[in-house]
C-alpha cells in the first residue's frame, strides 16, 4: 500500500456529458501511433453498455483476495476507429462521397442519452471513467513481469514501458477495463492520473478542463483537501464496483436529486426516477445511505441553512476543487 | 565388502531416476523431432492449453564456431501484433497508426543458450538467479530481440549481446525461424520456445523444448 494516495472525487450531478474531459485527455496523452481507441478517460451514459461495451460484466478483480477470469475485450467492444476519405473527395477528384472507411456499429457514448425508460420516464446520467489508481491493483497482481507498480509517494498506478511486453494479464484482470493495448508500441497503457502536472502543483487535464466543475483532486489523507472532506469526513462519494474487491481511489458522488415528473420539488428518496437498482449495482448498497445524506444536506440548505457539502460541491473555484501535493506541507498520510 | 544384490535394483533405478545432466540430443545436420512440453497454469485466470500438441523440428549445422539451428512448424494462420498496416488513408501526416486488434496476440519463437558453462544447466524457464541465459526472441511483425533472463519475470534485453540473430520465412503452411549464434561454445545446450498468436499464447503460455547438446 502506497504511504500517499490521490484521489478523484466526481459529482454526477454536476456532470453534462460534453466530453471536454475526454478531449483534454485525448489530445494531451493519447494521440499518438496505436492509440486511436484509446480514452483513458472517458463519460458514458448509465444505464448503457458503456465503454468497452459490457465492461460491467466483462470479469476481473479479486474475490477471496484471488484473481478472478477476465475478459480481453476485442476492438469491436472499444469501437473501430474510423477514418473519412477526404483525400480522395476533396483532391483527387474522385466523385466518392466521404464516408468512414468502416461501417460503424459501436463508438464511445454510441448510445448517449439513450438510458433506459422505468414506468414511462426515460432516464439517464453521465459516469465519467479514469483508472481507479486502485489500492489493491488487480492489474499489478496479474502482470507476470512487475511492469505495473503503485508509486508509494502518491498511490498513481503506473505501466512501465520499458518492462511491459504486451502480454495483456493486466487488461484481462481489470475489472474496470482501464487498460488498453497499443498494438503498435506492443505494450499496454493506462491513465497516469496527469503526475507530470501534479509535480507541477497543476490538477489532472480532465479536472482543470471540466466546464461542469465536477471533480475533485487530493491526498485522501491530507484533512485540508476537498477528497478527504467528501469521502471521509462527509461520507458522500462512493467508489465504483467496490464488489470487485481492488479498492478503487476515484468516488463519485451518485446522481440524488431527479425527481420525477409531476413530484416537483421530491427527490430520489421519495420517488426515484432512477431506481436504485441502477445505482446500486454501481455504487454498492451504501448508494442509499449517501442518497439520505445529501437529500438532508439540500433540506438545509432549501432552509436557508448552511450545508458546507453543497458548498464544497458547487467548488467555486481551483483552491475549492483541488490541493495538489506539491503545494502542500509533507507529512499528509494517505 | 561386497555389494548386497537386494540394492542392485534401487540402485540403478536411482541412477535413471536423477540423470546427472539432460541427454537430449541435437545431431547436426539431421532433422530432429523436437520434444515439446506445454507450460502449466500460472494463474487461476490462465485459459486452458491446448488439446493437441505442437510437432516442431529442428536441424542443427555447425560452421567453424558458428551454430545456425532452423527450428520448422506446422503454423497454418499468420499472427502478428506489432506494425500494423496504415490504413488506406494513410498519407495524411496528422494520420496516427492505428490498433488494429486488441486481442490478437503474435506468433513468436526463441531459442535460448546459458550465458556462460556451470555444472549445471540453468532452469529451463528463462534460467535461474544463479545462471543467467542468453534468448535469442523472433516475434512476428517485429524486429528480432536478444534477451537475456535469470528466471520467470526476469527476461529483458541484452544490451551487450552480439552474435545472435534470427530470421524467419514460409514454406506453405510450415513456418521455419532459423537461429543464428556465433562464436558458439558447443559445450552448451540449446532450449527452444513456440508461441502459437492464434491459441493466445504470449509470456508463459508457450510449447517449451527440454535442453539440447549439439554434436556435430
Amino acid at each position: 500500500m502506497a504511504k500517499t494516495q490521490y484521489a478523484m472525487v466526481m459529482d454526477l450531478n454536476k456532470c453534462l456529458g460534453c466530453q471536454t474531459c475526454t478531449v483534454a485527455c485525448k489530445k494531451l496523452w493519447t494521440d499518438g501511433d496505436g492509440m486511436a481507441y484509446m480514452y483513458w478517460n472517458n463519460v458514458e451514459t448509465r444505464p448503457g453498455k458503456g465503454y468497452p461495451a459490457g465492461w460491467t460484466s466483462a470479469g476481473g478483480g479479486f474475490a477471496g483476495g484471488q484473481l478472478l477470469p477476465g475478459e480481453i475485450p476485442p476492438i469491436e467492444k472499444y469501437g473501430v476507429p474510423f477514418e473519412y476519405d477526404y483525400s480522395q473527395r476533396l483532391f483527387e477528384g474522385k466523385g466518392k462521397p466521404v464516408m468512414p472507411h468502416v461501417d460503424p456499429s459501436f463508438a464511445p457514448n454510441w448510445e448517449e442519452d439513450v438510458g433506459e425508460n422505468d414506468r414511462g420516464e426515460n432516464f439517464y446520467f453521465y459516469l465519467p471513467r479514469i483508472c481507479n489508481h486502485c489500492t489493491h491493483p488487480a492489474c499489478l497482481e496479474a502482470c507476470p513481469r512487475k511492469a505495473v507498480y503503485k508509486r508509494e509517494e502518491d498511490g498513481i498506478v503506473l505501466i512501465d514501458q520499458e518492462r511491459c511486453r504486451g502480454y495483456r494479464q493486466c487488461v484481462r484482470a481489470c475489472p474496470y477495463k482501464k487498460i488498453y493495448m497499443n498494438e503498435v508500441a506492443g505494450v499496454s497503457q493506462k491513465c497516469i492520473f496527469c503526475y507530470p502536472r501534479l509535480a507541477q502543483g497543476t490538477a489532472n487535464a480532465c479536472a482543470k478542463q471540466c466546464p461542469g466543475r465536477l471533480r475533485f483532486v487530493g491526498l485522501l489523507g491530507d484533512p485540508e483537501s476537498p477528497v478527504h472532506r467528501l469521502v471521509r469526513v462527509h461520507k458522500v462519494a462512493l467508489p465504483l464496483l467496490p464488489g470487485k474487491g481492488t479498492g478503487p481511489n476515484v468516488y463519485y458522488v451518485p446522481p440524488f436529486n431527479p425527481p420525477r415528473r409531476g413530484n416537483s420539488g421530491k427527490g430520489l428518496l421519495e420517488d426515484p426516477r432512477i431506481p436504485w437498482k441502477t445505482l446500486t449495482d454501481l455504487f454498492g448498497p451504501k448508494v442509499k445511505e449517501v442518497a439520505q445524506r445529501l437529500e438532508a444536506e439540500l433540506s438545509t440548505a432549501q432552509a436557508g441553512g448552511r450545508s458546507e457539502v453543497l458548498q464544497l460541491l458547487i467548488g467555486r473555484d481551483d483552491s475549492v476543487r483541488y490541493r495538489i501535493a506539491a503545494k502542500t506541507p509533507a507529512g499528509h498520510a494517505g | 565388502m561386497r555389494f548386497p544384490a537386494s540394492l542392485a535394483a534401487p540402485v540403478l533405478l536411482l541412477a535413471l531416476a536423477v540423470p546427472a545432466r539432460a541427454d537430449f540430443l541435437l545431431a547436426a545436420g539431421k532433422e530432429t523431432a523436437l520434444l515439446l512440453n506445454r507450460t502449466p497454469a500460472i494463474f487461476l485466470t490462465d485459459p486452458p492449453g491446448a488439446k493437441t500438441d505442437l510437432k516442431a523440428r529442428a536441424r542443427a549445422q555447425i560452421e567453424g564456431k558458428t551454430l545456425r539451428v532452423t527450428l520448422s512448424w506446422e503454423d497454418p494462420t499468420e499472427d502478428a501484433v506489432s506494425g500494423s498496416k496504415r490504413a488506406a488513408y494513410g498519407s495524411d501526416p496528422i494520420y496516427r497508426k492505428p490498433t488494429e486488434k486488441t486481442d490478437r496476440f503474435g506468433d513468436a519463437a526463441a531459442m535460448m543458450v546459458p550465458a556462460e558453462k556451470g555444472v549445471r544447466f540453468p532452469g529451463i524457464m528463462m534460467g535461474d538467479p544463479a545462471r543467467e541465459v542468453r534468448i535469442s526472441l523472433w516475434r512476428a511483425g517485429a524486429e528480432p530481440e536478444t534477451l537475456r533472463g535469470r528466471g520467470r519475470g526476469t527476461v529483458e534485453k541484452a544490451p551487450a549481446a552480439a552474435g545472435f540473430s534470427a530470421a524467419q520465412r514460409r514454406s506453405g503452411s510450415r513456418r521455419e525461424v532459423a537461429f543464428t549464434i556465433q562464436e558458439f561454445d558447443p559445450e552448451l545446450p540449446v532450449a527452444f520456445a513456440i508461441w502459437e498468436g492464434a491459441s493466445g499464447d504470449r509470456n508463459g503460455y508457450k510449447w517449451y523444448s527440454p535442453w539440447y547438446l549439439v554434436r556435430p
